[in-house]
């Protein structure tokens, strides 16, 4: 079973003050050739393959990711992108529809306007497979004093 | 096979529609944006997709990626971070909460002294991934626009509210 040491951080909560929270502790940063090496190590397959497989995936991103479409990798998960709205940018509301007035009509292209100049953050959603959700699932805790790192 | 290079993916900016929900708070409607996918290429697409750009068999291909979602699980899943290079890098998070009766949900939750924080406080691991600064900025600066009146939007719009599309 895989274990991720705990430390405790302060955040600032909703409406003001801080609290202390459990968290996990990041240990190391693995990189490319660090995740080709335990795939040599622990499965079948060769380095053509290995290599194949993360430079694919990065290719995948790039091709259907960043292109608005959502794609499912093997084993891996599905990958969407999603995006935050700050509404206190938008001061205006929607007008009660049919729009089929001049002025509804220039009411709800003012009003989209806002809402598209709120978009804000566009970030990528990962849904892991289940066996990774599952594998998540059953992670075990080990507390530790973060000053001692 | 060569269909599956032959299709176009790039769009070059992303549709979004407008829905209205519920302010918890205030109970007034606010305003709130979604990205709408155009569409989902599934593994077996994707699988075949790379395999053919990186000149390996569909079988090799598959077995890698099993290696690569079992590496990428066994680094995540114990506490490490895996960064790949000019795409980003995966992580975990923790959820420490509290059980809401109303919600029937956990939900995010601190203490007010440090001391009184446990491990046992967590109840949700899940994993993450975070684009490279410059995948990010190449997103942030796409071209967006409404789908709404467009008849995608109309697609969409249905699917979610769960309209089936008649047979003429």
């Amino acid at each position: 079973m895989a274990t991720i040491r705990t430390g405790v951080v302060e955040r600032p909560i909703p409406g003001g003050g801080k609290k202390y929270f459990a968290t996990g502790v990041h240990s190391h940063r693995i990189d490319d050739d660090g995740l080709i090496d335990y795939m040599l190590q622990n499965s079948q397959v060769g380095r053509t393959s290995a290599v194949a497989a993360v430079e694919a995936f990065k290719a995948a991103f790039t091709t259907f990711l960043m292109n608005g479409h959502t794609m499912q990798v093997p084993a891996l998960g599905t990958f969407s992108l999603t995006c935050g709205t700050d509404t206190k940018k938008i001061t205006k509301i929607a007008p009660q529809k049919p729009w089929d007035t001049d002025e509804k009509k220039e009411q709800a292209k003012e009003w989209r306007k806002q809402v598209q100049e709120a978009i804000d953050k566009i970030n990528v959603r990962f849904t892991p497979a289940r066996r990774m959700r599952n594998a998540a699932k059953s992670v075990s805790f080990q507390q530790i004093t973060l000053d001692e790192d | 096979m060569a269909k599956v290079l032959n299709l176009k993916t790039n769009t070059g900016k992303l549709g979004y529609t407008i829905y209205e929900r519920e302010d918890e708070s205030t109970g007034s409607l606010k305003s709130l944006a979604r990205l709408v996918p155009y569409s989902k290429f599934d593994e077996l697409y994707i699988n075949k997709w790379a395999a053919q750009f990186m000149k390996v068999s569909e079988a090799q291909m598959r077995m890698a990626f099993n290696a690569l979602a079992d590496a990428v699980e066994y680094f995540v899943l114990n506490g490490h971070s895996v960064t790949l290079k000019n795409l980003g890098n995966f992580t975990f998070s923790t959820k420490s909460g509290i059980w809401n009766e109303r919600t029937q949900k956990w939900t995010s939750a601190g203490k007010e002294n440090a001391a009184d924080c446990q491990a046992s406080d967590i109840k949700g691991t899940y994993i993450r991934i975070r684009l490279c600064t410059e995948l990010r900025e190449k997103l942030g600066a796409t071209q967006l626009y409404c789908v709404d009146d467009t008849t995608f939007g109309e697609q969409e719009a249905n699917s979610q509210a769960g309209v089936r599309p008649t047979n003429p």
